[in-house]
């Protein structure tokens, strides 16, 4: 948000969010030119199986209708611009990575899903990770609240069943959004680990 | 294949524009009939109650109904209902003295013979006959003056799944295309003390949801992973209940009473904790009201995704020795593939009178629809009443000037007159380039009654052109036999269409089929037990999503090899799979009826194609006494005890109802069997068709929102700290 942005002045000017607004920009270009549910991007069975590997990955940045594409691109301007100060490049290597761990999952543990598209289920990664960065720096319990409500709307969602049809073009895929708030965990304690283990071997090598 | 997939929304949006136009307006509804220009008194539907039992592929609907007559003179009640889809009359009773007195099935000329005989007589009697595909009259005499009479009917139908979701129709809406009918007839639609609606889902496969659109005061209860009750109540005094609820009991011939199984424990759904147990609605709707019975109820229940593809197997043979029945349930895995080739679109609009008020939803359909197409795709379109125009010149590419134009000459027309459904299609047809994809997408709610009006001449132009073609029905008084195997023979697809259904939910359906390849001309092989009268004759095509539902009579017991073959895009494809066929069964005496019922729609569409024959005739009244149905050929009349004795009539159908019920209350007895039979040898490898998307929510945006000020108001807070 140029907010935080703003907090975060480099030789005196706002830092833009740019490379969230980049990402957005893709996103909305994917929808623009290659249409709804495109056949060569979205996540496939059969496109996978044929070898199309990078569907993996592509089949979270398509979207199946219009309402689709524009309330999941605007969600991701709003949390790239509000986590892009704290995590910076890590936000590419964290929505690429999550793209493909719930590629996988999906492939994996959902084989009633022959086909998938759309951001939601890795903006959910993106949440829990962001958030987590911000409570790391302010130490604030409120900013970890909104995650909170997200997981009990998304349990709500995956127990209810409550639409039978969504209003979009695919029906909605709850469970996906509550594995991206799992691989999103998964990457905080990684990083976690990675960064402690790192501290270690730091203050081993530090001279008496 | 790069385009195929943006086919999907092109297509959502042609089906929306035909779905646009289900806003049937129901000039006449279910109820009681008074002769619009006689002096005859209407009487009262004091209660309506209808249980539904849907289990093992198929449906029961128990309407049991009080009819008061508060006048000082004797009259006869008549009551008429839409004909449910694929569904039949398979008892009557009449509680005559107090006593319940079961239907037996005539031919239809003596069974109303007998019936007028029985009213000249003031005795007590019940006629239940079918008209055509349209209603299902059921008359009583008499209702004495100042006195109650009790009815019940028993409906049968198949239930199908489609692509992972089942849907049953109440079906209380006419369609108001008879007119001769809407001159005659007044109906009263009014249920003036109590009006209960209990379904029952006990399914072996697991049920994730259930839901009733259009009917938010519904109660909807999950008893186990495939056992679900949906209940409906609207009473005007809760004290009436004893006095005019008399329950049934197994005595009198009744099945499991209405909301016995809610009296089960039961987990409720987490967001339905905030309906009551109970849905019972103590106001009353319209004046003495408690309910009208002008709406179709809907419900729908959705399997959890990821089941395989599956084939079910229900018997009976009672008798080792004997023939038995069985009927095959195959749920086909997901292996067709998307289409990705352009098409032409051709649409048949029927804007005849009974589409009056529902004009300008369809006009807008059709604006949206056009607006969403591509430009390398064409369209026409064909307007029919009494005679089919084109409002299209020539194909023409979706342009927003050319989509404005048409908009706009769509939008000025006035629908009225008659329905010259075979011009329409013929026009349609005639415009077809035998170079390009073609689909014609028909939607009608009508009946075909001016120009030419015989179905073998509508099957006839359909052969003449190599087409699909997609059909809406709209609404419960279409001619649905004649609409159904017109699109059979063209290897299309035909989705009837509720004005309570969920429209998005049924173009969701609609288009993915419509997006994928089907397999044709599929045949059906058993070998290893010996099977015979197999229906339905002719398969034709299996879309995506869609089961094919197979009956027919097998002799002795053992392992079968079962193949089922057809060609998509040309190609020869083959599915087999082995399972047994058992040496007795009980549990299911309803698929006689079920059995029965199809050969005679078999039968009925050869009546309607080639015309009346002596030897089907007969063939459709043998099997309708037999297996106690009431058909165009038959009806179902009840008498006193004495009067049926005197006549000699055979109770045949009192006994076949006696099995049934015993068969009835030992399955409600026990949770939903399992009746899959391949899992030893799976005939298909992949799961059933389902897709998904991830889609963020409004609630969700404001839920990021909520997180962007609690960043402000925290590093506000920190500012303030440091300073």
């Amino acid at each position: 948000m140029p907010l935080e942005h703003g907090h975060n002045r480099r030789h005196g000017r706002p830092s833009l969010p740019w490379r969230t607004f980049l990402l957005s920009l893709l996103a909305t270009l994917a929808y623009i030119g290659a249409g709804p549910a495109p056949e060569a991007w979205v996540f496939s069975r059969e496109a996978i199986n044929q070898g199309e590997l990078w569907t993996l990955i592509s089949g979270h940045w398509v979207h199946s209708d219009s309402r689709h594409a524009i309330w999941n691109i605007a969600a991701l301007s709003i949390l790239g611009s509000l986590f892009e100060y704290r995590l910076k490049h890590r936000i590419f290597t964290e929505l690429l990575l999550a793209s493909l761990l719930l590629s996988v999952w999906i492939g994996r543990y959902m084989p009633e899903l022959q086909a998938y598209c759309g951001l939601s289920g890795i903006l959910n990664t993106l949440l829990v990770t962001g958030a987590i960065a911000l409570w790391q720096r302010y130490r604030s319990m409120s900013l970890l609240l909104i995650p909170g409500l997200a997981l009990v709307k998304n349990l709500i969602e995956l127990f209810s069943q409550q639409a039978i049809f969504t209003h979009t073009a695919w029906p909605s895929v709850p469970q996906a959004h509550l594995v991206g708030m799992g691989i999103g965990l998964l990457l905080v304690l990684l990083r976690s680990g990675f960064s402690s283990q790192a501290r270690s071997v730091l203050t081993a090598a530090r001279p008496e | 294949m790069k385009h195929s997939k943006s086919l999907l929304k092109r297509i959502n949006s042609i089906m929306a524009m035909a779905m646009c136009m289900l806003g049937v307006q129901p000039l006449m509804a279910a109820g009681l009939l008074t002769p619009t220009n006689s002096n005859l008194p209407p009487l009262e539907i004091r209660d309506h109650e209808v249980t539904v039992t849907i289990e093992d592929g198929y449906a029961i609907t128990r309407v049991e109904q009080v009819f008061h007559n508060p006048h000082a003179q004797d009259l006869e009640a008549r009551y008429s209902f839409p004909v449910p889809e694929h569904g039949s009359v398979a008892e009557m009773t009449l509680w005559i003295d107090g006593k319940p007195v079961s239907g037996e099935v005539l031919e239809k000329k003596q069974a109303r013979q007998l019936y007028e005989q029985e009213k000249q007589a003031g005795r007590d009697a019940g006629l239940t006959e079918k008209d055509s595909y349209k209603t299902f009259e059921v008359m009583v005499s008499p209702v004495r003056a100042g006195k109650d009479t009790r009815v019940r009917i028993v409906y049968l139908q198949p239930a199908h799944i489609d692509t992972g979701i089942g849907r049953y129709v109440y079906p209380l809406e006419e369609g108001g295309v008879d007119e001769q009918k809407l001159a005659f007839w007044t109906a009263n639609d009014k249920v003036t003390n109590k009006f209960n609606f209990n379904l029952q889902i006990k399914s072996a496969y697991p049920v994730d949801a259930v839901r009733v659109p259009n009917h938010g005061n519904a109660a909807i209860k999950q008893h186990s992973a495939g056992e679900w009750n949906v209940q409906i109540g609207h009473q005007a005094n809760p004290s009436a209940l004893s006095s005019n609820a008399k329950p049934s009991t197994a005595d009198d011939g009744a099945g499991p009473a209405a909301g016995a199984s809610a009296s089960t424990t039961n987990t409720s759904h987490p967001l339905e904790g905030s309906n009551p147990p109970a849905a019972v609605n103590f106001k009353p709707q319209q004046g003495n009201a408690v309910y009208t019975l002008d709406k179709d109820l809907v419900v729908y229940w959705r399997h959890k995704p990821g089941l395989p593809g599956s084939v079910d197997l229900v018997t009976y043979k009672p008798d080792a020795s004997e023939r038995g029945t069985f009927m095959m349930v195959v749920t086909p895995g997901e292996d067709l593939k998307p289409i990705s080739k352009g098409k032409d679109w051709v649409f048949v609009l029927d804007i005849s009178g009974s589409m009056q008020g529902k004009y300008a939803t369809l006009a807008d359909g059709v604006q949206r629809a056009l607006k969403k197409m591509r430009a390398d795709d064409r369209f026409r379109i064909v307007l029919f009443n009494n005679r089919a125009t084109d409002l299209t010149p020539a194909y023409i590419n979706a342009t927003p000037d050319m989509i404005k134009q048409y908009s706009d000459k769509l939008a000025a027309i006035q629908p009225n007159s008659g329905t010259n459904l075979y011009q329409g299609l013929a026009n349609g047809i005639g415009h077809i380039d035998a170079d390009r994809t073609s689909a014609i997408v028909l939607v009608t709610d009508g009946v075909a009654n001016v120009g030419e009006t015989h179905q073998r001449k509508f099957i006839e132009l359909i052969r003449h052109k190599d087409i699909r073609l997609f059909t809406m029905i709209m609404g419960n008084s279409s001619n649905r036999p004649m609409l159904e195997a017109m699109t059979r023979e063209s290897g299309g697809f035909a989705i009837s269409i509720s004005n309570s259904d969920d429209i998005v939910g049924q173009i969701l359906k609609a288009s993915s089929k419509v997006t994928h390849e089907a397999l044709h001309g599929v045949k059906i092989e058993i070998d290893g037990v010996k099977t015979a009268d197999i229906t339905p004759h002719k398969i034709g095509s299996l879309y995506r999503g869609q089961q094919l539902v197979v009956l027919g009579h097998y002799w002795g017991d053992g392992q079968a090899t079962v193949r089922i073959n057809g060609k998509v895009s040309g190609q020869t494809k083959s599915y087999q799979t082995n399972f047994s066929f058992p040496g007795t069964s009980s549990e299911n005496p309803e698929i006689e009826r079920l059995w029965a019922y199809a050969s005679i729609e078999d039968m009925m569409e050869e009546i309607n194609n080639f015309g009346e024959k002596a030897d089907i005739k007969q063939a459709i009244v043998d099997l309708g006494v037999e297996y106690g149905l009431v058909t165009d050929y038959t009806s179902m009349i009840v008498l006193r005890d004495e009067v049926f004795t005197a006549h000699n009539i055979e109770r045949s159908n009192r006994k076949r109802l006696a099995v049934e019920q015993a068969a009835q209350q030992q399955r409600q007895a026990r949770p939903a069997t399992n009746r899959r039979v391949d899992t030893q040898q799976p005939m298909y490898s992949s799961p059933r068709p389902s897709f998904g998307g991830g889609a963020i929510d409004p609630w969700s945006l404001a839920l990021f929102g909520l997180l962007a000020a609690t960043l402000v108001i925290t590093i506000r807070k920190e500012k303030r700290n440091a300073a």
